[in-house]
């Protein structure tokens, strides 16, 4: 075979066909180009799972945000969001802000939250269960964890309607940019104006809520400015909404199309949706990339990174390794080589298997991870208590895509209509 | 001050190493190992106990 069969060209990552389907490339990246240089979009890409694990755990040479030249970091202030910590790199800062709320969503902090994600996980299977069918991703996963995350936050209840709108018109700016991006800044505006007095309120009165808890948090006697409170903000409610309710329409679309025999497995015993989603997230996550910039030159199978280029780990790749799971490309719930329960922020664990890559690993590695999996989990469980004998609706369904690659090329289906008994 | 760490315990979370990497890192059997410095500062005492808060198994204690 020659040479030129492999050949990448770079705007395949653009085209319909990658964007519903990266498989096929993401092999040939594994196979023929582990380290790939893309000249067109100026990036270099990785994809096999050790390499991507790797370059996840090695701080001395990639970092999340860019340095500038001289030192500081630079800051994306035109983000969607405002300023957030995802702009603070490796920093210590980072660390420091991102310790100031993750206690919150593991542990003891993570418990006393379930009751909340049960009732709002109950409300809205009760509002969309009368008619016998349901699409599951407006009329569910869109509204489930943005609510959830609202209530953590502390914020009025009788406000949600408000933030379901706000959210969804932030993650569309998120994504398609002109006339949407527009909108998308000006529902982060309306909903800034609408925290300024509850910070105030905050300020003068704590409350036992997240959001007291991030404007009180002190540095070294310092505090967060208003900005960065109401970025982190922004940050929490699409950083932890868009992904999760992402993530159970994945693990449903799975159930329903690619897996119907094991969903009967499900079906005798829910506990197993936990399996699903380790498997989902392993098989299709989410998310299918992250990116970084390196920090010093870097070399890897035979060739030299520069400095400050940007390097896209594809975890979505990495986690299809033949070199590391056994039949890759089969979504199996009962896989016995890979690590079914929590995460590890590590990636390693004391049994001999092997997580997924679908969190990230390391310093960034997701501070949701064991609340998307509780907010998964209950979502699931509780629809079908409720909705007896869940079937799709149409025989065929045009499958996974990624809308736009831009967006973090954020995987999900675009629709799933589900049919029950009554 | 002497931290310790119980590795019958320690489920591999990583979550002192990065939180605390002046204080842990991972060893070669890829379990983490508290690095030789002396805790003496009223801020290294502080994280020191803050270790034992964010590990997720239980497996670390502050003696001292
Ligand atoms: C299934 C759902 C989710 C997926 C697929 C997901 C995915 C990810 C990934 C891949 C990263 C790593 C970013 C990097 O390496 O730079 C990340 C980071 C992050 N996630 Fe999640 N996430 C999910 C749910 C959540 C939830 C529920 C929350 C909040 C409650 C959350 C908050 C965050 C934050 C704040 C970060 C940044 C952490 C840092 O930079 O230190 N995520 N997430
Ligand atoms: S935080 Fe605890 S469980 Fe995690 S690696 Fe450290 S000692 Fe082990």
């Amino acid at each position: 075979m020659s040479g030129l069969t492999h050949e990448i060209d770079p705007r395949e990552f653009d085209s319909p066909e990658f964007q519903s389907n990266p498989f096929p490339l993401y092999q040939r990246l594994r196979d023929h180009h582990p380290l790939f240089r893309d000249r067109f979009h100026n990036r270099w890409i990785i994809s096999r799972y050790e390499d991507v694990n790797a370059a996840f755990q090695n701080n001395e040479s990639f970092d999340r945000a860019m340095y500038q030249p001289d030192g500081p970091y630079v800051f994306g202030s035109s983000h969607v969001f405002g300023p957030n910590i995802l702009e603070y790199g490796n920093s210590d800062r980072h660390r420091w802000l991102r310790n100031v709320v993750a206690g919150q969503f593991v542990g003891q902090g993570l418990v006393s939250f379930i009751p909340f994600v049960e009732q709002i996980a109950g409300e809205l299977v009760e509002r969309c269960s009368g008619e016998g069918e349901v699409e599951l991703v407006q009329q569910f996963s869109n509204q489930f964890p943005i609510r959830v995350i609202s209530n953590i936050l502390g914020l009025p209840r009788a406000d949600e309607e408000k933030f379901v709108v706000w959210y969804q018109a932030l993650i569309a700016g998120l994504g398609f940019g002109g006339e949407h991006l527009a909108r998308g800044i000006a529902a982060r505006n309306e909903m800034w104006q609408y925290l300024e007095p509850l910070v105030a309120d905050r300020l003068a009165h704590t409350k036992d809520d997240l959001l007291s808890k991030l404007c009180l948090a002190e540095l070294d006697g310092v505090r967060m400015n208003m900005d960065e409170v109401k970025g982190f903000i922004a940050l929490l409610l699409a950083a932890g909404g868009d992904t999760t309710d992402k993530a159970i329409a994945n693990m449903w679309y799975h159930m329903l199309y690619t897996r119907p025999d094991q969903f009967e497995d499900v079906k005798k015993d829910p506990e197993l949706w936990d399996n699903v989603f380790s498997e989902m997230m392993r098989f299709d996550p989410v998310v299918h990339v992250q990116s970084r910039f390196t920090t010093r030159e870097v070399e890897m199978h035979g060739r030299v990174i520069p400095e400050r280029a940007q390097v896209i780990l594809s975890l979505g790749a990495g986690n299809r390794d033949e070199r590391v799971f056994k039949n890759p490309d089969v979504f199996d719930i009962h896989r016995e080589d890979l690590h079914m329960g929590r995460e590890n922020r590590s990636a390693r664990y004391k049994s001999d298997k092997q997580g997924h890559l679908g969190f990230g690993v390391g310093q960034h590695f997701c501070m949701g991870y064991a609340m998307a999996r509780q907010e998964a989990v209950i979502a699931c469980t509780r629809m079908m208590e409720v909705m007896k004998n869940p079937r799709p609706k149409f025989a065929t369904h045009e499958g996974i895509t990624s809308p736009n690659i831009d967006s973090g090329g954020f995987r999900s289906p675009r629709e799933l209509w589900i049919q029950f008994d009554k | 001050m002497k931290v310790v760490i119980d590795k019958e315990r320690c489920m591999m979370s990583g979550e002192c190493c990065y939180n605390h990497p002046w204080l842990f890192a991972f060893g070669d059997d890829d379990f983490p190992v508290v690095q030789s410095v002396e805790i003496t500062s009223e801020q290294q005492r502080k994280e020191a106990r803050q270790s034992v808060q964010v590990c997720p198994s239980g497996a670390i204690s502050v003696i001292g």
